[in-house]
């Protein structure tokens, strides 16, 4: 199974819809988990079909990230990218990118892509964004 | 213009028809992109009946011979002049388009700088990311104004954390939904107070390549300024059928990726390896007919149009600006049927319209009626 994560606005209806979209295409949701940042959401899907649910998901304008992206919010400040990259270059982790996928209200979720996920989540363990509970499981 | 006689049956023929209406009519309210939809080439239309291929260096001899190498020679001098490239450090060729340009400024930083970092702005053309991915280049975002500028204090902080590392620094010469041109000295002065000596600059100045260098007080944004590379696009202010740009180097950093490649007789500097041969001639051909005098007369016609547009929407209640020497104006996003019908660009909350030369004042009036008399469109 690989991870897909989608950010988009919260919204009543959003994970049906979501879900929907994939099981019109006969795509199998696996394991669903989702997190807020502010009035963001960021959705993690594990499907059966990556390819063609990452397809099918950006086609219908949704912001769909790989399962290599960990998504962690900063203070919107000068900087603030910057000393997170610090972090990774000071542990000799590798980082591919760093790179804002929304600003807002004094807050920045920021999209990273390492090929060393597990010592990268270690090293932003306090930055990545408060879970919620686990939301219903598509049809 | 009568259409040769058809080797097609009549279903094809029809969709064929439907083709060109659909695009007719879609060129008639397309005000939304970085475009210019005003040009006729119809003076070259028999070099289509060649295999042209400007394969290989076009400074370099090839084997090759259906090539337009000589044309794209004197384009990519012309360009180089434009954009004030040091006399015989200036290499360059016609590309396939922005992107291409922006790949090869990347790619030739990465390989001056294999363990340096890209810094690139938030407002950045979305297709930079990919080209990052696609080379495996090490890259930090950095934040942008709310006039889509780089925000040089973010930049500060960033490069004075990273001051171990060189930076490869891509910067915007009118950015995709503002227009907005990075701030070169500033940049510079970073740079400066830092010490930071080995580094790379490359500008993305696709749209405004065309704009600044016929403008009475031009933003800094070409050689003048120590840049290392630069790329222009043709299809968008110049004006082609099919998509084009040229991207300028320094000789210096050229060498260091030129191989000889004894299939074509030619040295492999380029990206692609076979290239199009018929937009050099194209972009020649447009050099020849409007010549500096006429492109200065051209952008001052689009640049006034754009603060016709900027006048009439904020008459118009909507919160409208642009930037000084742009033709992209922005204001609030109008409702959905707006920007389908006007085939505008819009990003959250905001839209724009381009007055690329093909935009007259009557459409930009259209286009305000439109906008006002939409009941969901914001005012601001």
């Amino acid at each position: 199974m690989k991870q897909l994560t989608i950010i988009t606005e919260d919204r009543p209806g959003l994970l049906t819809e979501i879900a929907t979209a994939l099981a019109e295409a006969g795509i199998n949701i696996e394991d669903v988990d989702a997190e807020a940042a502010g009035p963001t959401s960021a959705i993690s899907i594990g499907v059966d079909r990556y390819d063609e649910a990452v397809r099918i998901l950006s086609a219908r304008g949704w912001k769909v990230f790989s399962e290599n992206t960990i998504l962690i919010e900063v203070p919107d400040g000068p900087g603030s990218l910057a000393r997170v990259a610090r972090r990774f270059s000071d542990a000799g982790v590798n980082l591919r990118s760093v790179r804002f996928v929304r600003r807002r209200k004094g807050k920045a979720l920021v999209a990273l892509c390492t090929p060393e996920e597990s010592r990268a989540l270690e090293l932003v363990h306090d930055l990545l964004p408060k879970r919620t509970p686990p939301p219903p499981r598509g049809p | 213009m009568p259409q040769p006689e058809s080797a097609l049956g009549d279903l094809d023929r029809r969709r064929l028809s439907d083709l060109r209406r659909r695009l007719a009519e879609h060129a008639k309210r397309f005000a939304g992109y970085p475009v210019n939809a005003e040009f006729d080439y119809r003076e070259l239309l028999d070099l289509l009946a060649f295999p042209l291929n400007n394969v290989g260096d076009p400074w370099c001899p090839s084997l090759y011979g259906l090539n337009t190498h000589g044309f794209e020679r004197e384009v990519v001098a012309w360009f180089a002049r434009m954009m004030h490239a040091p006399e015989g450090e200036g290499w360059g060729y016609v590309t396939s388009g922005g992107t291409e340009g922006n790949l090869y400024g990347i790619f030739l930083g990465r390989e001056l700088y294999p363990e340096g970092m890209v810094y690139y702005s938030e407002d950045t053309h979305y297709s930079v990311a990919k080209v990052l991915r696609m080379l495996h280049v090490r890259n930090l975002m950095v934040r942008s104004e709310p006039d889509g500028r780089i925000d040089l204090q973010d930049l500060r902080e960033t490069l004075h954390l990273h001051r171990d590392v060189p930076p490869i620094l891509f910067l915007n010469a009118g950015t995709t939904m503002k227009g907005a041109v990075d701030d070169l000295r500033g940049v510079r002065q970073i740079l400066k107070d830092l010490a930071v000596r080995d580094y790379f600059i490359h500008v993305d100045a696709a749209l405004s390549g065309m704009i600044l260098p016929f403008v009475e007080e031009p933003d800094p944004f070409d050689f003048r300024e120590g840049i290392h590379s630069l790329c222009v696009s043709g299809h968008k202010f110049i004006g082609s059928p099919l998509p084009c740009g040229v991207v300028l180097a320094r000789r210096r950093v050229v060498d260091r990726i030129a191989r000889n490649v004894e299939y074509i007789g030619s040295q492999d500097t380029t990206v692609l390896g076979s290239r199009n041969g018929v937009t050099p001639v194209f972009l020649w051909y447009q050099i020849q007919r409007q010549g500096v005098d006429g492109f200065r007369a051209q952008v001052q016609r689009c640049l006034d149009t754009a603060q016709h547009a900027v006048d009439r929407l904020t008459v118009a209640g909507r919160k409208a600006w642009r930037h000084r020497n742009s033709v992209t104006v922005v204001f609030p996003r109008p409702a959905e049927p707006v920007v389908r019908r006007w085939c505008l660009a819009v990003n959250e909350d905001i839209a724009h319209l381009i007055t690329m030369p093909h935009v007259t004042r009557q459409m930009v009036d259209a286009l305000v009626a439109d906008v006002v008399a939409d009941p969901e469109t914001p005012l601001a």
